[in-house]
């Protein structure tokens, strides 16, 4: 992953507003060269617990209005069908479509709305779902090189994404993800020290894939795309 | 041949989970004393409710050989909201890159007459877990085990790690571990097993997955 995704990332931990939020959407469509970006929560805990969907997306403000207007959620396939699962949805799997989810498309299609998506399921921890969608105009081989390459990234940004708008919608989670384990401290501190993976491995006498794995998952945490940035960082925060 | 079934959508398939919720009372209740909860024959409990994607292994009569259960890190899952004691409270796992298996069950009735039937068996498992997971952007995948299951990991050429030192929990004494998703692994199980092709008996299930496996 490059220095350019995490520079996203970071400017993501700046949003403090929705307007933040749209922009932020703006640049990764930018930056990914896609079309359109989506996000879509419910259930999210907080104090407007009167707003059952929390919408943010790239598409226009047209096409939102009119969805809106005509309930359009009650046609529109994709929702439904990428919360029903854990696993990401490309939309060329949905089950066969109705003759509503045909014309509902068509009409999408002439509001900018692509017929490529991906659409990316998160489960919080409280009960609040969302789903992270990826949207562009590539043709079938193009889209599926562009999916490889991007998924593991997608993954990450879409929860980070979510984890951001749970925060400006007032909610703090009950659990600290940022929080480092006593384990993810010591791989931190021996790597701070200039040791390896292997060397780790071998000092703690731990395989170097659970090494990588607690790594990982400090840098996840601490949303880092280097060790040796994940170490300032840990010092920064004050969690080494 | 591999099913992947929605547990709150299982469509066509709810024949198939319910004979897996019978198979995991035969084998976590009546083989392994495990304490769980069984009504009506059936084994079941409250992450069961939370919608996970189960990975069924049939017969061609859609009799079960071999189930698991896959959760989101991200949300609630075994190892943080149960067995948070075997880590220590803080080492709470949620990134979207990791799920949990869990409840992994076989039935040893129906293999026993195989020859290496339960090894074969839960490589194949393993093997549509894994390939199921990296299609989808997963690095890894954890789970809480009994370490019984260990010996029976490591025949079918999938090598869980240890996260943790095993504990006494209930009568039983349980681990935590770690696979990597990786196409090393996977290989590897393939090779000790023999396993050639597409796994799943819906070919569309790997075409729905971002990256063929």
């Amino acid at each position: 992953m490059d220095e350019a995704f995490y520079a996203l990332v970071d400017a993501g931990e700046h949003i403090r507003s929705v307007t933040d939020a749209h922009q932020f959407l703006e640049k990764l469509a930018e930056h990914y060269d896609v079309r359109n970006l989506a996000y879509l929560g419910v259930n999210l805990p907080g104090p407007d617990e009167n707003r059952p969907v929390f919408v943010i997306s790239t598409y226009s403000k047209a096409w939102v209005d009119r969805y809106r207007a005509r309930n359009y959620q009650r046609i529109d396939p994709v929702l439904p069908e990428s919360m029903k699962g854990i696993l990401p949805l490309d939309w060329r799997n949905l089950p066969p479509l109705r003759p509503a989810a045909i014309r509902f498309f068509g009409e999408a299609h002439d509001y900018g709305v692509q017929k490529q998506g991906l659409s990316i399921p998160i489960r919080g921890a409280t009960g609040d779902l969302a789903v992270f969608t990826v949207n562009t105009d590539l043709a079938d081989p193009e889209w599926e090189d562009f999916k490889q390459r991007n998924i593991r990234e997608f993954l990450l940004i879409a929860f980070y994404f979510h984890q951001q708008v749970m925060a400006l919608e007032g909610f703090k989670n009950a659990i600290d993800i940022r929080q480092l384990s006593q384990r993810e401290r010591d791989m931190l501190w021996w790597t701070a020290e200039g040791k390896t993976t292997k060397e780790i491995a071998l000092i703690l006498g731990l395989s170097d894939r659970t090494v990588r794995f607690y790594i990982e998952n400090a840098m996840t945490k601490l949303r880092c795309h280097s060790k040796a940035q994940c170490v300032a960082k840990a010092i920064r925060i004050g969690a080494l | 041949m591999i099913r992947l079934i929605q547990g709150a959508h299982p469509g066509d398939d709810a024949d198939i989970l319910d004979k897996m919720f019978r198979l995991r009372a035969k084998v976590f209740n009546d083989r392994l004393g495990w304490e769980v909860k069984v009504r009506d024959n059936r084994e079941t409990d409250r992450f069961d409710e939370l919608n996970p994607l189960y990975v069924v292994e049939t017969d061609e009569k859609r009799n079960v050989l071999a189930s698991l259960r896959l959760l989101p890190t991200t949300g609630p899952h075994m190892l943080s909201d149960v067995f948070s004691e075997l880590m220590g409270p803080e080492s709470i796992i949620r990134s979207p890159r990791v799920l949990e298996s869990s409840r992994f069950a076989a039935d040893t009735e129906l293999l026993g007459r195989l020859p290496n039937g339960l090894s074969t068996v839960t490589g194949v498992l393993l093997c549509a877990l894994l390939e199921t997971s990296r299609a989808a952007g997963v690095d890894f995948v954890i789970s809480v085990y009994d370490v019984r299951m260990e010996r029976i990991l490591r025949r079918a050429g999938c090598g869980f790690e240890r996260l943790c030192e095993p504990q006494k929990i209930g009568d039983v004494m349980t681990v935590a571990g770690l696979c990597e998703t990786a196409t090393s692994i996977t290989d590897e199980i393939r090779a000790r097993n023999n396993l050639t092709g597409s796994l799943f008996a819906d070919p569309a299930w790997m075409i729905s997955l971002p990256i063929a496996a």
